[in-house]
This record gives structure tokens, sequence and C-alpha cells, in this order.
């Protein structure tokens, strides 16, 4: 199972799982993240596998076009930080999981002093659906999640 | 109800989470919306403008007892250039101070080159964008240093351009506190002298973009490590002398660097260009046309890409020369950019302003001939829109209207040139010094529109008074010798002037002098001797006879 980053992982024990995984595809599955150049794909598989959710129920909750989904699983998109908030809400993930997911896909981490990402991190932390999240950021007269192009201003 | 609940919750989440610590006008007018990173006296953030949604990134300091200084704020305003992102708005309370600037989007140059190694094309490419805004900034009055260059400050775009960003703020703030956990931190990459060795000027960022380039090509960031690493020749000898360790050893300008880069480019094309010519040559030979239009790209290297035209020939080689361009190479709209100084006296481009004056000099006690160079229109000048110092003497240039958009223009010498009338300077908002020796203006009040205006040398006009001079608060230094002076009526009010020349005063009053406080030195012609002697025993500044 791969573990968020943040706890230590020795050299050792990636080498190990090396040569225990069944093949070279499942290990980086599982192991990706610790390597120099992860994979968010096989990242987020793996997140998959750990949460028992199949890649199109997390497509589903969260709120993803079908297709657009797919692409980022497969990696062939990279997900843009407001894409990959909405997967955290599709895997159920909590705050410190959710975190280590955006640190993966190179995106600012949850910054609890801007609140828009404070009543996202309550969501997460309250185990709250999308539904609920973009209600949440409604009431508060925020920009919703994915609530429009990112445009140089 | 819902919303009483939901005012409720946002003020409680709002208390919790800290965002109204924000300034109150920040937060009406935008939303913040990621943090791309913080430290105890900063954070970057990226922030939504709730009327356009636009996206912009905000730098918001954390106040301590420090004190603040916003000029710095005020010099960004007036920056507009490519590559460096558009200054917003500042927004102020008792806890932040807030700096909106444009957002461009696209990745740090570290990071970009950690996924992707440049090849030495590439970095040079990125060192010559650089130096185009080095150039620009460090042309500006006063100059803009940005003293934190560094990959994490260089943002490359999708088109793959250069932006440097977060500039001002190092002098805004203690450099030695800035963050910097990153492999190549931003130590490598300041010069000797920011930790006090000697004052910095400008020749401090050359020292960073030295550093730069030469990580760029080797992937070292200390110089000793950088330089062995480097195999081009050339390439090596620039960024050893962009790293000297005195600045006084390193390039003078950021133009003089981008010459360099250019010359190695230079050599470069023209080698692909030889054997461009030669292998179209076998293809006509062989008579193959279709291949001639399939391959219509390589035939591109023939043709200097957006080359630029100039109505005087003197101009091109002025601008040739500062740009270290030889005759045959290419010069491009973009690389007028960097051309900050330009130099022409009668029939000659000169480099320097101490080549020009040696050239005056010798002139002038007629060890060289004078002859003009005729050019008749300063109409190239629109296309140099950073020039800060221009020399064009000896010319045959009566019309100044061409000028009116240089707006960084700093210095200005038009000796010997017919010209009567000045009203063009008086938009020039940071003329400094202008020299009009030898023209035929007799009217010097359009420069009264110049607010810091400390030297006018007006000899040989035909200026009769001093009323037209009403309004120049700051001006330090006034040469008047051989021109027609009436009067010396108003002289006075020229509190600031601390140095003035004459040979004439038809009306021989020389009283108005004594009533400047500044007045260190004046200069006056043989004839007003007998005058002075009677007028000006007790001055209180020295007189010297020419």
């Amino acid at each position: 199972m791969a573990k968020p980053p943040g706890q230590a992982q020795t050299t050792h024990t990636l080498q190990r799982r090396l040569f225990e995984a069944p093949d070279f595809d499942a290990f980086l599955q599982d192991n990706a993240a610790w390597m120099t150049t992860p994979r968010l794909c096989y990242y987020l598989a793996g997140l998959c596998r750990e949460k028992g959710r199949t890649a199109g129920e997390v497509i589903r909750l969260a709120g993803l076009d079908r297709t657009y989904g797919y692409q980022l699983f497969n990696g062939t998109r990279k997900p843009s930080r407001d894409k990959l908030i909405q997967i955290c809400f599709g895997l159920e993930l909590s705050v410190v999981e959710a975190q280590a997911l955006l640190k993966m896909g190179e995106k600012s981490p949850l910054y609890p002093k801007i609140l828009r990402d404070a009543a996202i991190m309550r969501c997460l932390h309250d185990e709250k659906t999308l539904l609920q999240v973009q209600e949440l950021l409604d009431r508060l007269g925020l920009t919703l999640l994915d609530g429009g192009e990112r445009h140089e201003g | 109800m819902k919303d009483d609940r939901g005012d409720a919750f946002r003020e409680t989440l709002q208390a919790a989470c800290g965002d109204q610590q924000y300034p109150e006008d920040f937060l009406a007018k935008f939303e913040p919306f990621e943090c791309f990173s913080h430290n105890e006296t900063c954070e970057t953030l990226l922030v939504k403008q709730r009327e356009t949604g636009l996206f912009y990134v905000a730098k918001c300091y954390v106040k301590t007892d420090a004190p603040f200084r916003t000029l710095e704020a005020v010099i960004l305003q007036s920056l507009d250039h490519r590559g460096l992102p558009r200054f917003v708005g500042e927004f102020e309370n008792e806890n932040y101070l807030c700096v909106v600037r444009e957002y461009v989007e696209g990745m740090p140059l570290d990071r970009f080159v950690a996924r992707c190694k440049p090849t030495q094309e590439k970095a040079v490419e990125w060192a010559l964008s650089l130096c185009d805004i080095l150039a620009y900034l460090h042309g500006r009055v006063p100059p803009v240093i940005h003293r934190d260059i560094k990959p994490q400050n260089l943002i490359v775009d999708p088109q793959g351009e250069l932006w440097l960003i977060d500039f001002g703020i190092s002098r805004l703030f203690d450099p030695s506190k800035a963050e910097d956990t990153v492999s190549c931190g931003t130590k490598n990459f300041s010069s000797p002298e920011q930790y006090g060795y000697a004052q910095t000027d400008a020749r401090a960022d050359l020292f960073s973009m030295g550093i730069l380039l030469g990580w760029l090509l080797t992937g070292e960031c200390k110089r000793e490590l950088i330089l062995p690493g480097i195999a081009n020749r050339r390439l090596r000898h620039i960024v050893e002398k962009c790293t000297a360790f005195a600045p006084r050893d390193r390039y003078a300008t950021a133009a003089r660097v981008r010459a360099g880069l250019l010359a190695l480019d230079g050599r470069r094309q023209r080698r692909i260009l030889g054997w461009s010519c030669a292998v179209l040559a076998c293809l006509l030979c062989l008579g193959i046309g279709f291949c001639l239009g399939r391959y219509a790209e390589s035939a591109g290297f023939l043709r200097a890409p957006e080359a630029v035209v100039f109505r005087e020939p003197l101009v091109e080689q002025a601008v040739r020369m500062t740009l270290g361009l030889f005759p045959e190479e290419p010069l491009r709209e973009k690389d007028l950019l960097s051309v900050t100084e330009l130099f022409i006296y009668g029939d000659q481009p000169l480099p320097d302003p101490e080549s020009f004056n040696a050239l005056c000099d010798k002139r002038a006690r007629k060890e060289a001939p004078s002859p003009n160079g005729g050019m008749t229109s300063l109409e190239d000048m629109k296309k140099l829109k950073n020039l800060s110092i221009l020399f064009v003497a000896g010319e045959d240039i009566a019309d100044l209207s061409p000028l009116t958009g240089l707006v960084a223009l700093r210095i200005l010498d038009l000796r010997h040139n017919p010209v009567s009338d000045i009203t063009p300077l008086g938009s020039l908002p940071y003329l400094a010094e202008v020299c009009l020796y030898g023209t035929r203006v007799a009217d010097l009040s359009p420069l009264a529109g110049c607010p810091v205006l400390t030297h006018i040398d007006a000899g040989k006009t035909f200026i009769t008074s001093l009323e037209s001079l009403q309004g120049l608060d700051g001006l330090k230094s006034l040469r008047l010798s051989g021109a027609p002076l009436h009067t010396l009526r108003g002289v006075g009010e020229l509190g600031s002037l601390e140095r003035l020349s004459l040979t004439e005063v038809t009306d021989g009053d020389l009283t108005p002098m004594l009533g400047n406080p500044a007045l260190k030195e004046v200069e006056l012609g043989e004839a007003l001797r007998p005058a002075t002697q009677e007028q000006l025993d007790e001055a209180p500044f020295q007189v010297i006879y020419r």
C-alpha cells in the first residue's frame, strides 16, 4: 500500500518491495510516490486500491467529466489544483492525505489562512461530499471548485 | 434564516482562518485563492479579481517593527517591459502590505530545468532575454537593481519566454532573511559586494546573471565549479567576466554582456549560413526545384528575421557599435530595447562618452577636422524606446519632435545642430542634463517642463535673457558663454544654482548674481573683469576668467 509522503521510507524497504512485487508495473503502482520521478497516475491508482474504489466511482464522486477523468487516471492529462481537490472528495481523503496528493501533483497545499482553502479543509475533515463543499463555498460567496478557468490578469 | 447561519458560520470560519487580517480594500477587490509560498515575513498568494475573474499574484508582507519604504512600489509602477509582470496595486493595513502584480502562468526556471536540461543554445537564449530585461531595469531613472536574480525568480511561460519576478522586493526587505531550502540557494547567486564588501550597483545583477548562465550550462552554482565545466571557451570567458570578484572587472552594462553573447551567436549563425548556402547551391545545381519549396525553411536562414531599417546610416552604425554587432549581422527589433546610450559626433559613431568628449576636445583645439555628419532627422530614435543618454553633435538636425516619446532620456547633447525650437524637450520627465551649445536656440522656456533638470549648456546660442528659466528650481549648472545676454535679471530665482558661466551682459549689471545663495563658482569672459572687480568684490563665490 502506498503511504502518503512525509513518513520515513528507506531505500532498503523500497528495494525489498521492488523484488517482492509480482511485476514492475505493480511495484510502480504502489511505490511511484517514493521514486525520484513520481507519476501522479500511479499514485492515484494506488489510492483507489487503498480506498477500495474504482477510477469510475472516484470520477463520478469527484464530479469530473468522464473522459477528462479517465485521462487524469491514465496519465495523459495533468489536473489543475481544483480538479485534484475534487478528486480528494471523490476518494474521501483526510486533510493529511489531500495535502499529500496535492504535493504529488505539484500543486500548492491547502493553506488554512485562505478562507476558501479553510472551508475545503473543514469539509474534508468532516467527510463532506463534493456537493456539500460546493454548497458551503457558494454560501460563503467564494468561487466554487473548478469555478472558472484560470486566466492571467 | 439560512443566510443568518451562513453569516455566522462565515464569521467563525474567518475568525479561525485569519483571512480578515489582510487589508479590507484588498479583500474587497480580490479573493485569495491559493498560497504559492509562505515564510515568517511574507506570503505569496494567487488571488482572483472579484470583478473580472482574472488572476493576479499578491505578495503579502507581514508588517514588523522595521520601517517600511514604499518608494519601491512607485518605481515598479513605472515599469513596462516584456518579461516583467505588470504592477497592479498596493494595499496596506496595520498587519500587512500587499503588493499585487500580474500573474504569469508558467514554471520557475529551477523546476523547468530539473525536468528538461537546456541545450547551450537555449541557455544563451535565456541569458539574452535576461540581458534585455536588465538593460531596461538598469536604464531606468533611478536605475532599478533587482539584487535577487536566481532560478526561482525566473518564470518560463508556456511560450518559452522568460519573465523576471519579485524585483525590488529585495531592497524593501532584508535579503539575508530570504527563504531557501532548495539545492541552489540564493547565496551562490548573490554577488560578493552584496555581503558588504562594496556598494552594490547594476553589476551585482550581472554577477548573478553570470552564475545563472553558468548554472544553466553546467548544473553547478558555485563559480569555482562552473568555470571548469564550460566547454565553450568564449562562453566561459563571458561567465568568468560576469562573475569577477571586483565589480570593476565585470562587464559595465547588461548591453555589453548581450553584445558578447550575440558575438558568440553571430559566429554560429554565420557558420550555419555558410552551410545553408552551400547546400542550397548544390540543390540548385542539381535542379531539384521542388526541394527548394519543401526546404523553404532552411532558406529562411538567408533572410534576417524582423530586420530593422534605419533612415540614417550613422544611427545604425552607432546602434551596432553599442550592441557589438558586425555590419553583416542581422539587427532585430527587440535588440533595440537594449540600446540605452548612443553617441554620434559628425561623421563618427562613438562607443562611450569618454571617446565623445575626447573627440570634442580635439575638434575644439582644431587638432581634428570637424566634418558634418549630414544627419537631418532624429526619426530613428523613436525605435530606441529605452534610450537614456543621447549625444548627437555636428549634424543638420532642426526638428526635435521625434524625441517626445523617449521618456527615459536623461542626458541629451545636441551641440552644433541648427536647432531653434526645443518645445519637444519639455515633455521629457527625467531629463537631467542638456547641451545646446552652438545651436540657434533663443528661448529656454520649454525646459520648465523638465522637473529634474540640473545642467544646461546653452553656450553660443541666441539666448538674451534668463527670464525664460523661471521654475527650474533644481538647476545647478548653467553655461551661457558666448550667448548675447542683455541682462542677468532673474538669475536670483534659480535658488539651487552652483555654477554659472557667461561672457557678456549688455547692461553691465552683475549684481543679480549676489542673490544666489548656493552659487560656488562663476566663470566670466575677460571683458567682464573690470565690471566684476567693481561689483563682485565681496562675492562669496569663486570667480574665474576665461
